[in-house]
């Protein structure tokens, strides 16, 4: 029985201990009364009864529990429950936690870039706000078993009170063994992307050249006009040499009968002829003939102007036949795609290079500005005034008001080791509002590695007020290139050398524009084919000390426009591919006439006889026209004769005259 | 859920329970349903109360009915708070607090919860001890009266009371079980 009775009632108390330890935990006055009456005197102590009732055993247990739940302050049940809560977000914080923010780190990466990134090592404080890892490496979209960059031991410090209030203010951010364009041991692409293969204009211009010549003139048989032409021309001097022909004739019947005529009257001895009638007859024959002789020589007269405009048609037929001629030439030309722009054939593959690496270029600035303008929100302003809430006044205090972004400082450096190479990035006051903090975001890169350096800086301000948006200097010397993606061209296939760049990008209010100048040296030309136009760019490319290329471009809808290139070469592949090009055309010409001459060979052929026919008619015309006025000469000094001999009597004049 | 509370308090009053966490109760309840909820004072305090031993049920019900007409005090707590948070000499002290990582979501440069905290922390001993005088008074006097007078024979008699009654067991019950 007595075992069944609480521990706490077993003991010896003394009258203070019991009043302390038992009696001051409970309230009740029959609880109070209960126990005071249970513990009896034995000596200096108080006991417990030792005859007590199953009851009374009962009730001690009870008041035994509520003693003991009324000792302590504490809920201590539920304090278990929390330090066990509080031990499972420990073991998070040690063994999950970094898991997680390197999977953030990487996938939040891998949608900005669109490759493959790897974090090693992430460990978050965060209480601290500190977060650090080994290494870091994007890959790049381009080249999947490149990396874009990679970063080595890395250390950021962020603004934790600032990060409550929803506000990303970096303080520190250090990272070492920053490299560019490294090896991956893996792919680091994460979507396929499809390449269009596009046909360049100058594959076009080289197949068309290539073509045989004799198959587009049986293409464009059709289409020439010179075949036609001078069919219809040779039709029309066929009608003319006919009509004239018979004109010819006609006027030479009627030169005959007038021959004839004055043969018969040319016989007449008029010293013989005594009788005056008859001399009367021979002048009257004489004037008939003199009369028929004028028709036939005014009818020769219409028929000259008729035949000098018909001459004047067939001298210009031959004209107008080398001019359709001609045509026909250059269409033919036209369709063999000689290619007459081959002087800007290397300002052509720069400016596609150009277009395509500038664009990347303003993609990547574009993207730079996505990233720290993303999702931006406008930033509260202090609360100057205290305003009035539902329930009291906020009253405002001195505190720095932050954007949502803020990067303070980032600096990182690395020292001179054996391979000499020096390096640095600084950058200040990144932050999407810079509003706020009243400045603009700045930046400066220098890398130095033997001779080749590069430095790059910067400006990128938000403010509304201010002009210059972004600025930014980029300055490369001495750096060794290869470009082995040139399929914009089927001349080179590749270029090595060295090349100095500065390439300058501005953003003003409502302008973006840039201008780049590369200084090329020691290049090393890879031709595509044993093509001359290859041949002569690969010469004049490796024997130009120094290859200046200048371009001028702006920036519209997102798109690189007026991509202005030029280079110092220009006027010497000018000049080569210009005499080149000439002698290709000439020699492309003349196989064209041979062809079409082949071709239009009968045609011309009796063309030629037509012309030989006509000319042999107007000679014939010029002679009737000639004969005509021999007769006309000899009738009328046959009339002369007659007239003498019908003497000078005035009475027969006066008769002559009167009849 | 409210008659569970009614039947706890009833339960607490007329019980062993000590009079001082009964009261610790009222006293909590005061301060809270003095301070605007919306704040990380409030909710810290809240989760105080949790793991000390203080009745709950008395608290939240001591919050509920104080609620109700606290608001009544409102101008003279946003005065109080706004002096306070315009004294000169503080004034470092609160822009300390302001730059503070967690400091701005207790709201503390809000007049009423300034205020109603100074009220409340300083009300909160008299509370106490008016609460605990008052339990013992009424487990002393009151209370045996009460459960020998007429009224009370006739009511526990009544069936929502009998209900009430027979959870009170249950409850003590389960309790027990549990413990």
């Amino acid at each position: 029985m007595k075992n069944k009775i609480p521990k706490i009632f077993n003991k010896n108390y003394t009258k203070e201990d019991l009043e302390r330890d038992l009696l001051k935990y409970l309230d009740s006055s029959n609880n109070l009364k209960f126990l005071k009456d249970i513990f009896i005197k034995d000596g200096e102590y108080l006991k417990l009864k030792k005859d007590l009732t199953k009851n009374d055993i009962k009730k001690l247990k009870n008041l035994a529990k509520t003693i003991k739940s009324n000792k302590s302050n504490i809920r201590k049940n539920r304090l278990i429950v929390v330090g066990i809560f509080i031990v499972i977000i420990l073991l998070f914080n040690f063994f999950f936690k970094n898991k997680l923010v390197e999977t953030a780190i990487e996938k939040s990466l891998e949608l900005s870039f669109k490759a493959k990134a790897n974090v090693k090592n992430v460990k978050l404080k965060l209480l601290q706000g500190n977060l650090s890892f080994d290494s870091l490496e994007v890959a790049n979209k381009e080249k999947p078993m490149y990396n874009l960059f990679e970063l080595g031991y890395t250390d950021i410090d962020i603004n934790t009170s600032q990060l409550l209030r929803k506000k990303i203010i970096i303080d520190k951010f250090i990272t070492k063994q920053l490299k560019w364009d490294t090896k991956r041991k893996y792919s680091g692409k994460l979507i396929k992307t499809k390449s269009e293969t596009k046909k360049s204009a100058a594959k076009k211009i080289e197949k068309n050249i290539k073509q045989d010549i004799n198959k587009i003139l049986e293409e464009q048989m059709n289409q020439l006009q010179s075949p036609q032409k001078i069919e219809e021309i040779n039709e029309k001097i066929k009608d003319i040499n006919q009509k004239w022909s018979e004109n010819i004739e006609t006027t030479k019947e009627d030169i005959q009968s007038i021959k004839k005529s004055y043969n018969s009257l040319s016989n007449t001895n008029f010293d013989k002829i005594e009788d005056k009638t008859k001399i009367k007859d021979t002048i009257e024959n004489i004037k008939t003939l003199q009369s028929s002789l004028k028709n036939v020589k005014s009818n020769i007269n219409t028929m000259n102007s008729d035949f000098n405009s018909d001459l004047k048609y067939i001298n210009n037929s031959r004209k107008m036949i080398d001019d359709i001629y001609k045509n026909d030439i250059n269409f033919v030309k036209q369709k063999l795609n000689l290619p007459s722009t081959s002087k800007n054939i290397f300002k052509n593959i720069l400016n596609s290079y150009l277009k395509r690496k500038l664009g990347k270029f303003y993609k990547y600035v574009e993207m730079g500005k996505g990233a720290v303008n993303k999702k931006k929100k406008p930033d509260k302003e202090t609360k100057k005034v205290a305003s009035k809430n539902r329930n009291g006044y906020f009253v405002p205090f001195k505190t720095v008001n932050y954007p949502k972004f803020l990067l303070k400082l980032f600096d990182f450096s690395l020292e001179k080791d054996s391979s000499s190479k020096e390096l640095s990035l600084n950058i200040k006051d990144l932050t999407p509002n810079h509003k706020l903090i009243g400045k603009p975001s700045k930046l400066e890169f220098y890398q130095k590695e033997r001779n080749n350096t590069i430095q790059v800086k910067g400006s990128y301000d938000t403010r509304e007020n201010i002009e210059d948006k972004i600025n930014l200097i980029v300055n490369t010397r001495n750096y060794p290139f290869s470009i082995t993606e040139m399929d914009n061209n089927e001349y080179i296939s590749g270029i090595k050398g060295q090349y100095n760049i500065k390439l300058s990008y501005s953003e003003k209010k409502e302008k973006k524009k840039g201008s780049l100048s590369i200084g090329l040296k020691n290049l090393l030309v890879e031709s595509k084919s044993d093509d001359k136009i290859a041949a002569i760019l690969k010469q004049i490319l490796e024997n130009t000390t120094l290859v200046n290329i200048n371009a001028e471009f702006n920036i519209e809808d997102s798109e690189i426009a007026n991509l202005k290139v030029n280079s110092n070469i220009d006027n010497q592949i000018k000049n080569s591919l210009g005499k080149y090009m000439s002698s290709q055309l000439g020699e492309y010409e003349k196989m064209i006439k041979e062809k079409m001459d082949g071709r239009l060979k009968d045609r011309l052929n009796l063309n030629s006889d037509l012309l030989s026919k006509n000319q042999n008619l107007l000679d014939n015309f010029q002679d009737n026209k000639k004969m005509l006025n021999n007769y006309d000469n000899m009738i009328g000094e046959l009339k002369k004769k007659a007239t003498k001999k019908m003497g000078s009597s005035i009475f027969d004049k006066v008769l002559d005259i009167f009849k | 859920m409210i008659i569970k509370w009614i039947v706890k308090i009833l339960k607490a009053i007329n019980s062993n329970k000590m009079p001082n966490e009964i009261a610790a109760g009222i006293a909590m309840g005061f301060l809270l349903a003095m301070m605007p909820v919306k704040n990380l004072f409030w909710i810290t305090i809240f989760i105080i109360t949790l793991f000390l031993k203080i009745n709950l049920s008395m608290q939240l019900v001591s919050i509920a009915v104080l609620k109700t007409f606290i608001f009544i005090l409102d101008p003279i707590i946003n005065r109080i708070g706004l002096f306070l948070l315009n004294i000169k000499f503080l004034e470092p002290v609160f822009n300390f607090l302001y730059n503070m990582p967690l400091m701005p979501f207790t709201n503390y440069n809000n007049s009423i919860v300034m205020g109603s905290f100074l009220f409340g922390v300083i009300l909160w001993y008299p509370v106490y001890r008016l609460s605990i005088a008052g339990v013992i008074k009424y487990r002393l006097n009151v209370r045996d009266k009460i459960i020998k007078s007429k009224i009370y024979k006739t009511i526990t008699k009544l069936p929502i009371i009998k209900q009430i009654i027979t959870l009170g067991h249950k409850l003590q019950k389960n309790y027990s079980k549990i413990k």
